[in-house]
């Protein structure tokens, strides 16, 4: 599996509201599909098919401890999100640098 | 291995040809005129965004307004703290704070951070706005922090 993360599949994945339950669910630990059906208003059908799109997104990775399957979040999920989103902010500081440097050039004498 | 799922601060900063006090009243004053709203806000490119009442407030062409967040501490010129919130409520409010510190002769470090990952709370996920954007993208980390 790759480690390298591509944000915008990470950020599309979490824009539905029940992944976004399960990556809330998950900060506390690994769990089976089993528990995260249980806390969730969807099937275990439902909760595996979320699951898979949050692995391929790269939030979420999958471990069997024995007979148990885990899930649990992928850190490289976050950092390439954190990474995107200091991008963003990267480039309103540009856009405010640009804007200082434009006034003041054009208030010199 | 253990896992941190907890999102550490996103921080980053430039360097501005003038000095803490002028750059600090050209982010607050000029912010309508600087700030990149074609690909950073609610509306777009034809809204307009202002600094009214402590707040920052996003007004799109139809008039319906969107409140980014609210000031938190504002010490003219080196800090200006602010909740951050585009395109949700604010109780997923997150929290950016700029600071202004003289740097070189007559320049200034603008250093942002934003943090508050953890404030939000669980069982708010069902909102609109997901699909906005950077605005949406900024509530979908929150949510996944």
């Amino acid at each position: 599996m790759s480690n390298i993360v591509d944000p915008h599949s990470a950020l599309d994945a979490l824009g539905d509201p029940t992944r976004r339950q399960i990556v809330e669910r998950l900060r506390h630990g690994p769990l089976p599909v089993g528990a995260l059906a249980a806390a969730l208003p969807v099937g275990r059908p439902a909760v595996s098919k979320h699951l898979r799109v949050l692995a391929d997104a790269g939030l979420v990775r999958h471990t069997a401890v024995g007979t148990r399957h885990l899930y649990s979040l992928a850190p490289a999920g976050p950092d390439a999100v954190r990474a995107w989103l200091a991008a963003q902010w990267g480039g309103v500081l540009e856009a405010f640098a640009d804007h200082v440097e434009h006034t003041e050039h054009r208030s010199q004498p | 291995m253990s896992v941190d799922p907890s999102l550490a601060p996103v921080e980053c900063e430039v360097l501005v040809p003038c000095p803490p006090a002028r750059a600090y009243r050209l982010f607050v004053d000029d912010l309508g005129t600087w700030w990149p709203l074609g690909t950073h806000s609610v509306f777009g490119a034809e809204g307009a965004v202002a600094v009214t009442d402590g707040r920052l407030v996003e007004t799109g062409p139809d008039g319906a307004t969107a409140v980014w967040g609210t000031i938190t501490e504002a010490v003219e010129p080196e800090v200006l703290e602010f909740t951050w919130h585009p395109g949700a409520e604010p109780d997923t409010a997150t929290l950016v704070r700029v600071t202004f510190a003289a740097a070189g002769p007559g320049g200034t470090r603008v250093r942002l951070v934003h943090t508050g990952w953890q404030a939000r709370p669980d069982g708010a996920a069902a909102r609109a706005g997901y699909d906005r954007g950077w605005p949406g993208v900024l509530d979908a980390l929150a949510a996944a922090a």
